[in-house]
């Protein structure tokens, strides 16, 4: 990822943005509403192009890459919406479509390589249930088996926790931590307590197409969040069994620095 | 396993033998009835089997092409508003909603009006059907790049115009001739069907609806929004606009045989779908064995209820509205909110 540039007419969205992630990881974009986090991962996927600069899969252009090659490597969730009637079985199986032939239905293997997908994410006894029948968690968790079925190296998800409950989010950010021992992941959040928490890098963009970008724990300080939001935040940690959970904690809204933007 | 595959060969054989019982029932049915061993033995008469001469000739030329046409539309009717509804995520979808039928239904009027030759009339009616879907597409892209949305309104308004073409032409029609075969054209009949129309119609019916047949898992995909598409790898406006041109192509074909057939396309889908579920790997198979079977059946009934023909769309909708209204209460509002 280059120095990329995007803007809608003559409004810049992003600014030379830049940013490398490595197999096994999980990059998390933050910023406040309108900043372009959405757009940053559309994008990274090619779903609309760079003004400027590329985004580079392995040393290749991904805008080169052709189609049915590029998404056999990434995959993608966008933001949760109403689903149809399918079963989340069928559903599942459509993350195979880069693998099977334009005029093929999908074969035995590629049944098997969803009930696989299913089982890790313990979504086999949904698997005959309509889509439109789930709730919101379970279809979450169902889209991103849908991405896994296409065993891509990259899964890019547009806001995984958002319009969750708090189960339901620590579930599906658990099972990110998760997939991501095995492929690399980017994710769009409105919450940087969940970047301090499940992400190994971050990516904070400003308005204006500024942007902070680094190992988490440096990106998500106290100072930046007041930079990117405008609120006043207490960074900590709690040591719980032994284990470190950092938290944040809101503090106020009314920040004298604003005119620094 | 192997159970898996014996649900497999009885799924497939029931297809089978729904639509080919209606086809045995329509051959023996009508003002002549034939018994079936006679049917059987005048189908086989090609090959050598003594057969009665007027049971030939009722049974292969007047029987058999109509009832094969009506296997052939009512399969291909199915799968085109099968398409449609995939292709629009819209489930009151049907070949009328993009101006398809009206834009034929017009070709064919005028064709009437001017020819009086079927050859020429049909011609008209896939002539005009192609003008109307392109004026569709026309309108929807006016503004950027097409949506859902915009090809829906575009079809509505590409509808209404034809529809008063339509009126338009019948008005200056001469009212003793040409009016009476027009109104009746529009209704729809396959009283007309000969081996002549199965020769040049068939094909351009069969050819895109197998296309689609292997398409089908596709259709899945179809449903989902853009982003989707194109994250699984497709090129979701190449494979929306491929589909709905097999589908104009099925429908301009059926329009320029056998006149306006409503509801077909509307409700065989529904009923399909109440079948096998939302996989179009299996809702089209069933979709065009239903079809098959509904067009035949209604069209036997046609030409067996009363001595005089009945026009095909009366029976289509008389049955068709009653039984789309089942699936509507069954299945409540909400399984039509896109």
């Amino acid at each position: 990822m280059v120095n990329g540039c995007f803007s809608y007419g003559k409004r810049p969205i992003l600014k030379n943005v830049s940013f490398t992630l490595e197999s096994r990881q999980v990059l998390a974009v933050i910023g406040p509403n309108g900043a372009g986090k959405t757009t940053l991962l559309k994008c990274i996927m090619n779903l609309l192009p760079w003004q400027s600069g590329c985004a580079t899969l392995d040393g290749q252009n991904i805008s080169r890459i052709p189609a049915k090659r590029l998404w056999r490597q990434i995959a993608y969730v966008p933001q949760l919406k109403r689903a149809g009637g399918s079963t989340v079985r069928e559903m599942i199986v459509l993350g195979r479509s880069a693998y099977i032939g334009l005029f093929s239905q999908p074969k035995e293997e590629d049944y098997c390589i969803a009930e696989k997908i299913m089982k890790k994410l313990s979504l086999t006894k949904l698997a005959d249930r309509p889509c439109d029948m789930l709730s919101g968690g379970e279809l979450q968790m169902v889209m991103i088996a849908r991405a896994l079925a296409a065993e891509p190296k990259i899964v890019i998800i547009d806001e995984p926790e958002s319009n969750l409950d708090c189960h339901n989010q620590l579930r599906v950010l658990e099972l990110i931590r998760e997939i991501s021992q095995t492929v690399a992941c980017v994710i769009n959040t409105h919450y940087p307590e969940h970047a301090l928490r499940f992400a190994d890098k971050s990516l904070l963009l400003l308005y204006g197409g500024e942007q902070v970008y680094g190992a988490t724990d440096a990106v998500i300080t106290e100072d930046n969040l007041k930079r990117a939001f405008n609120i006043e935040a207490h960074i900590g940690n709690a040591v719980i069994d032994g284990v470190s959970h950092p938290y944040i904690i809101p503090i106020s809204s009314n920040c004298d620095s604003y005119a620094q933007i | 396993m192997a159970k898996k595959i014996r649900i497999k060969i009885g799924r497939g054989f029931v297809l089978l033998c729904v639509p080919l019982a209606v086809f045995m029932i329509a051959l023996c049915q009508g003002r002549y009835t034939v018994s079936p061993l006679l049917v059987v033995r005048a189908l086989l008469s090609p090959f050598g089997v003594e057969s009665a001469s007027n049971v030939v000739l009722v049974v292969l030329n007047v029987r058999l092409p109509r009832a094969l046409l009506a296997l052939i539309i009512g399969a291909g009717l199915s799968v085109a508003g099968t398409c449609l509804q995939s292709v629009f995520s819209n489930p009151l979808a049907s070949p009328n909603t993009l101006g398809v039928s009206s834009g034929a239904a017009f070709g064919a009027a005028l064709g009437i009006l001017v020819f009086d030759k079927t050859v020429y009339i049909q011609g008209m009616a896939m002539l005009f059907g192609l003008v109307a879907i392109g004026a569709t597409w026309l309108l929807s892209s006016i503004r950027g790049k097409p949506s859902i949305l915009m090809i829906v309104l575009g079809g509505v308004i590409t509808s209404a115009f034809f529809s008063a073409l339509v009126s338009c032409v019948k008005y200056v029609a001469d009212p003793q001739s040409k009016l009476p075969a027009i109104t009746y054209w529009l209704m729809g009949s396959l009283s007309g069907a000969d081996y002549e129309d199965l020769m040049l119609g068939a094909p351009l019916i069969i050819i895109p609806t197998a296309v689609v047949v292997l398409l089908r898992w596709r259709l899945n995909i179809l449903v989902l929004s853009e982003e989707e598409i194109i994250s699984l790898g497709m090129n979701p406006k190449l494979m929306r606009w491929a589909v709905v041109l097999l589908s104009t192509l099925i429908v301009a074909t059926s329009v320029s045989l056998c006149g306006e057939i409503g509801w077909v396309g509307l409700v065989v889908p529904h009923i399909a779908r109440a079948l096998s579920g939302e996989d179009h790997k299996h809702s089209i198979p069933v979709a065009i064995s239903l079809g098959a079977a509904y067009l035949l059946a209604i069209d036997t009934m046609c030409r067996s209820i009363t001595n005089a023909e009945i026009p095909l769309s009366i029976l289509t909708a008389i049955i068709g509205a009653p039984l789309f209204a089942c699936i509507f209460f069954r299945r409540g509002a909400s399984g039509f909110e896109a």
